[in-house]
């Protein structure tokens, strides 16, 4: 009886530390290139940010959507929905690319990722982002023109690795996800 | 004989007796250390603080704090989550300037910020954090409640509570 109890105290042990090891922690580092520069570094739990979103003010954020209209005027959320839709059941291939002189755009689909990159060679920046189909669902499956944030943190829930990182030859930021335990 | 014994006895008891509430309570102690003036070290029994707070008046019992407004409700939850999570560094900031460190340790959260002529460093218990926004009303927090939270935090004894370190002056405040 004794070493029944003792096996299952010590089966619930152990399986309570991969449980915990899991919890998605979102890192964002920004470091400046000069000297006497500034460093940020931001750790926490996703499941922190998702409980910090409901405290935005309502105007901006309302249950985990943010309206886009309070943010940017310019910037039509509902033409963004539409060209998802449209782009959403595309197979691997470059979707958009823009070419310039001294500037590259590239948002292409590989399997179930978004990858969008920029670079520009004349200031030698260089964008990279990296968003799963999933959490780019997730944000427009709000209404009008709102983004839903607390669908799409849900889904970054499951995501590891970087996710964006940028280097415009000033700056570097990096944004990652990963198992901090 | 027998009376000098009793009174002895009572006399003997009443420091113990202080003693004793003292340690249960706990102390909470202010030590201020002035560059060019005396230091000045107040320490604060719990219980007498918390029986000062019955013969005041209404306003020196509550602190107004409107902009948490409605949100003991998710700093409540943000705490907790906090309490479940691991250890690490929450946010660091390094400039030119100042150097900020936030970081989760066991059951606190510890926030440095040290500058070329200042040094500050805040230890927030997440257990007494808890109880203090248990205690909003949507507008104010009781001071007893804080008192509660400060005297039923295991995790405080001969913690410093707060540290500010300048050119003119260095302040403690710790819990016994």
């Amino acid at each position: 009886m004794n070493r029944t109890l003792l096996a299952a105290s010590l089966a619930l042990t152990l399986g309570a530390v991969p449980l915990q090891a899991q919890t998605p922690w979102i890192h964002v580092e920004v470091d400046e290139n000069e000297a006497d520069a500034s460093h940020v570094k931001v750790n926490l739990p996703l499941s922190a940010v998702q409980i910090a979103l409901e405290a935005a003010p309502e105007k901006i954020v309302h249950d985990g959507r943010i309206r886009m209209h309070h943010i940017d005027e310019d910037l039509d959320v509902e033409d963004l929905r539409r060209m998802w839709r449209e782009l959403r059941s595309a197979p691997d291939s470059e979707l958009v690319t823009v070419q310039k002189k001294d500037e590259t755009v590239s948002i292409r689909r590989q399997g179930e990722e978004i990858l969008i990159e920029v670079d520009d060679r004349e200031d030698g920046g260089k964008v990279h982002v990296r968003v799963p189909v999933a959490v780019v669902d997730a944000l427009f499956s709000g209404e009008g023109q709102e983004l839903n944030l607390k669908e799409a943190i849900s889904e970054l829930k499951s995501l590891r690795g970087d996710i964006v990182r940028v280097d415009d030859g000033e700056t570097k930021v990096r944004i990652w996800i990963d198992e901090k335990d | 004989m027998f009376m000098l014994k009793t009174a002895a006895v009572v006399l003997l008891s009443i420091p113990l007796l202080l003693l004793g509430l003292v340690a249960s309570s706990g102390l909470v102690v202010v030590d201020v250390k002035p560059s060019d003036g005396p230091r000045i070290v107040v320490p604060i029994p719990l219980f007498l603080a918390r029986a000062a707070l019955s013969f005041a008046p209404r306003e020196a019992t509550e602190v107004e704090v409107p902009e948490l407004g409605e949100y003991p409700e998710i700093a409540g939850r943000l705490v907790a989550e906090l309490r479940g999570c691991a250890d690490g560094i929450l946010v660091e900031v390094d400039d030119r300037e100042d150097h900020v460190l936030i970081e989760k340790i066991g059951d606190e959260i510890a926030i440095e910020v040290s500058s070329d002529d200042e040094e500050i460093s805040v230890r927030i218990p997440l257990a007494a954090a808890s109880e203090v926004l248990n205690s909003y009303d949507g507008s104010r927090i009781r001071v007893a409640g804080v008192l509660d939270a400060l005297s039923s935090s295991s995790s405080l004894s001969g913690t410093d509570l707060v540290h500010v370190k300048s050119e003119n002056e260095e302040v403690k405040i710790w819990v016994w």
